[in-house]
């Protein structure tokens, strides 16, 4: 008797659930998450690009980055955020933009985790450069960790999925 | 051609993405009219005016403010922010809103240096702002800088008719 038993073959058969959800956590749902963050990022860098005067203004309030460096960050930050947005909804270098949304929410994280434990009373400066725009909540942190664990699911996962890259490879 | 290990090629895309946006965003702010200085000119203190020490500078009294209104050789400064510049202010007066970020323009030092005396005035406490500015339009080379004793408020009530709108 051999080892490709019967029960052997019925074994390596995935129940439809384990199917369902593995799909769900898939290369679909990261593409999802892709272009969601894509978007976010992209909405949350225009007032950003507009105004580098009213965000430098943001950026120093976090206390937080040398004063000689707040103007070149408010300057060149919100185009990152930005050109990796563009890219992520394009799916443009997909796994190297993921990293890059990636590393700039885990800095935000760090940097509104010391905001609230210092007790600033400031507007985060995620969206609008406004001063009397909301002011910085639990809430800021808690969608910027839930961003964040979009990103690492479709850093690991994303297959670039309707891809400006993949279709290119295609036609080649 | 050999590809890249992914653990050198995503983070180098990174890095990539990374200065060539931030080359994007130096050129643009560089040819933009209202782009920013590289480093800023004074330290950003976010309570301004309250922590910011002004160095102490010539200064001009209301009711002298108020005679020297209109004067060919005196030119007021209004250093609070346009929309409350255009809410009322003095009369012929220039409105050079005060800016951590942005220094005075060259352009503007170079016209202001025409006037023989500037009278820079504002509404925060302290005359703070007014002073900051003073001070930033005396680094730039302009001469003959002084700043209107208790502001806006004071020009008010040393001359209550003297408001345009």
């Amino acid at each position: 008797m051999t080892a490709s038993s019967p029960t052997r073959i019925a074994c390596s058969a995935r129940p439809p659930h384990r199917t369902t959800l593995r799909r769900l956590l898939g290369p679909q749902l990261a593409w999802l998450f892709r272009v969601v963050l894509g978007l976010v990022f992209i909405v949350a860098s225009l007032d950003k690009v507009a105004h580098p005067d009213r965000f430098a203004v943001s950026i120093a309030n976090y206390h937080l980055v040398p004063q000689d460096l707040i103007n070149l960050m408010a300057i060149c930050l919100p185009w990152i955020e930005l050109v990796a947005g563009l890219c992520l909804v394009l799916g443009l270098w997909g796994r190297a933009n993921l990293l890059l949304v990636d590393a700039m929410l885990a800095l935000f994280i760090v940097a509104i985790l010391l905001a609230l434990h210092r007790d600033l009373d400031i507007s985060c400066g995620c969206f609008s450069t406004d001063p009397s725009a909301h002011g910085m909540t639990r809430w800021t942190l808690y969608w910027d960790i839930i961003w964040l664990a979009m990103g690492l699911h479709a850093l690991v996962l994303d297959r670039a999925l309707l891809s400006v890259g993949s279709l290119l490879h295609r036609r080649s | 051609m050999a590809r890249l290990p992914t653990l050198i090629s995503v983070p180098l895309g990174a890095v990539i993405v990374t200065l060539a946006a931030s080359a994007v965003g130096l050129a643009v702010n560089a040819v933009r009219p209202g782009g920013i200085a590289l480093v800023a000119p004074f330290p950003y203190e976010q309570d301004c005016p309250d922590k910011v020490v002004v160095p102490a500078g010539p200064t001009v009294d209301p009711g002298r403010a108020v005679r020297l209104a209109g004067a060919a050789d005196v030119l007021f400064i209004d250093a609070r922010p346009l929309e409350v510049y255009t809410a009322g202010h003095i009369p012929g007066a220039r409105s050079l809103p005060f800016s951590f970020v942005t220094p005075v323009a060259p352009a503007d030092a170079a016209e202001l240096k025409k006037t023989r005396h500037l009278i820079v005035y504002c509404d925060s406490p302290g005359d703070k702002l007014a002073g900051l500015l003073a001070q930033q339009l005396r680094e730039a080379g302009v001469s003959g800088v002084k700043v209107l004793t208790g502001g806006w408020a004071a020009f008010q009530n040393a001359r209550p008719g003297g408001l345009t709108r």
